[in-house]
C-alpha cells in the first residue's frame, strides 16, 4: 500500500515536468516561433508567483496542526484540571 | 472505563477538509462557472481585461495553469483531511459528533475565505473576486462571509462539546 502511495505521489510530480502547457494552442507562438505561454509562465518571476499561489496553505496547515496537537498555554490547563478531577497525577490525553 | 471523548482530531480533520472543500468553491465557482478571476488575474500580472484577444488567450492559459497548482494544492489538503480523518475514527477515543463535524468544516471553509482573502485579494493583489472597478466590495464581501462561516463553525463546536457523550462501546 505504502509503494502505491509512493508510486501515485511521485508520477504526480513528475506530471507537469514533462507535460507541455500549449501544445493544444498553436498560435500562442509568437512571431519569432517562441512559445509565448510557456515564456509566461516559466520566467524568472516563477518562484516568487509560486511562493505567492502557496502562501496561504502553511497557515492553514498550522491552525489545523494547532487544533490537534493543542496549544502549550491549553494543554498545561487540562493538565490541572484533569489532576484536580480525580486527585491523581494521571496524564490527560 | 473511558467517559471522555477527544474532539481535538475530528475537529482538526473536518477544518483541513473545510479548507479544501472551500478552496474547490473557490475554484469551481470564480474560477471556472463565473469566470470572475483566476490565480493571477489581477492588473499587474496577466489580466483578461485587455483589449488584444490573442493577449487575453494567452494570459487565460497562463491563468490555467496557476488555476491547476492551486487545485493541486487543494486537492492535497482535502487528501490530508481525509485521512486524518480516517486515523481520527480509529482512535479509543473518537467523536462522532455530527454538530462539531460540519462546525469544523463551516470553520475551516470561513478560515480559507479570510486567509485566502487577506493574503491573495488585499496584500498582494495577485487577483480580487472580481476584476472589475468595484472590486473591493467584493472583495471585503468575500472576507466578511469567512468570518461569518467561522463565528458559525465556532458556535456549533462549542454547542456540541456541551452535549456530547462517548459512544457505546467505550461506555
Amino acid at each position: 500500500m505504502k509503494r502505491f502511495i509512493h508510486a501515485v505521489v511521485a508520477s504526480a510530480a513528475i506530471l507537469p515536468a514533462i507535460a507541455s502547457t500549449a501544445d493544444a494552442c498553436p498560435f500562442c507562438h509568437g512571431k519569432n516561433g517562441v512559445n509565448e505561454v510557456n515564456a509566461g509562465i516559466f520566467n524568472d518571476k516563477f518562484l516568487p508567483t509560486l511562493l505567492a499561489v502557496l502562501a496561504p496553505f502553511p497557515l492553514f496547515l498550522g491552525v489545523v496542526a494547532a487544533i490537534h496537537f493543542g496549544f502549550p498555554v491549553r494543554k498545561n490547563l487540562e493538565i490541572v484540571e484533569a489532576q484536580n478531577e480525580r486527585g491523581t497525577n494521571e496524564q490527560p490525553r | 472505563m473511558n467517559n471522555r471523548v477527544n474532539r481535538r482530531p475530528l475537529i482538526a480533520a473536518a477544518t483541513l477538509l473545510g479548507v479544501g472543500m472551500g478552496g474547490f468553491i473557490d475554484g469551481i465557482v470564480f474560477h471556472q462557472i463565473l469566470q470572475w478571476h483566476n490565480m493571477l488575474s489581477g492588473s499587474g500580472y496577466y489580466p483578461k481585461t485587455v483589449d488584444d484577444p490573442l493577449t487575453v488567450i494567452r494570459n487565460m492559459q497562463i491563468n490555467m495553469f496557476w488555476d491547476g497548482l492551486f487545485h493541486a494544492v487543494t486537492w492535497t489538503s482535502t487528501a490530508i483531511g481525509l485521512a486524518l480523518l480516517w486515523r481520527a475514527m480509529q482512535r479509543p477515543d473518537p467523536s462522532h459528533s455530527t454538530q462539531t463535524f460540519v462546525g469544523s468544516m463551516a470553520l475551516g471553509w470561513g478560515l480559507f475565505n479570510v486567509v485566502e482573502g487577506f493574503i491573495d485579494h488585499h496584500i498582494l493583489h495577485i487577483h480580487h473576486v472580481t476584476e472589475a472597478p468595484n472590486h473591493l466590495v467584493w472583495d471585503i464581501g468575500f472576507i466578511f462571509f469567512g468570518m461569518v462561516l467561522i463565528g458559525l463553525g465556532l458556535s456549533f463546536i462549542s454547542k456540541a462539546g456541551r452535549v456530547e457523550t462517548p459512544p457505546m462501546a467505550a461506555r
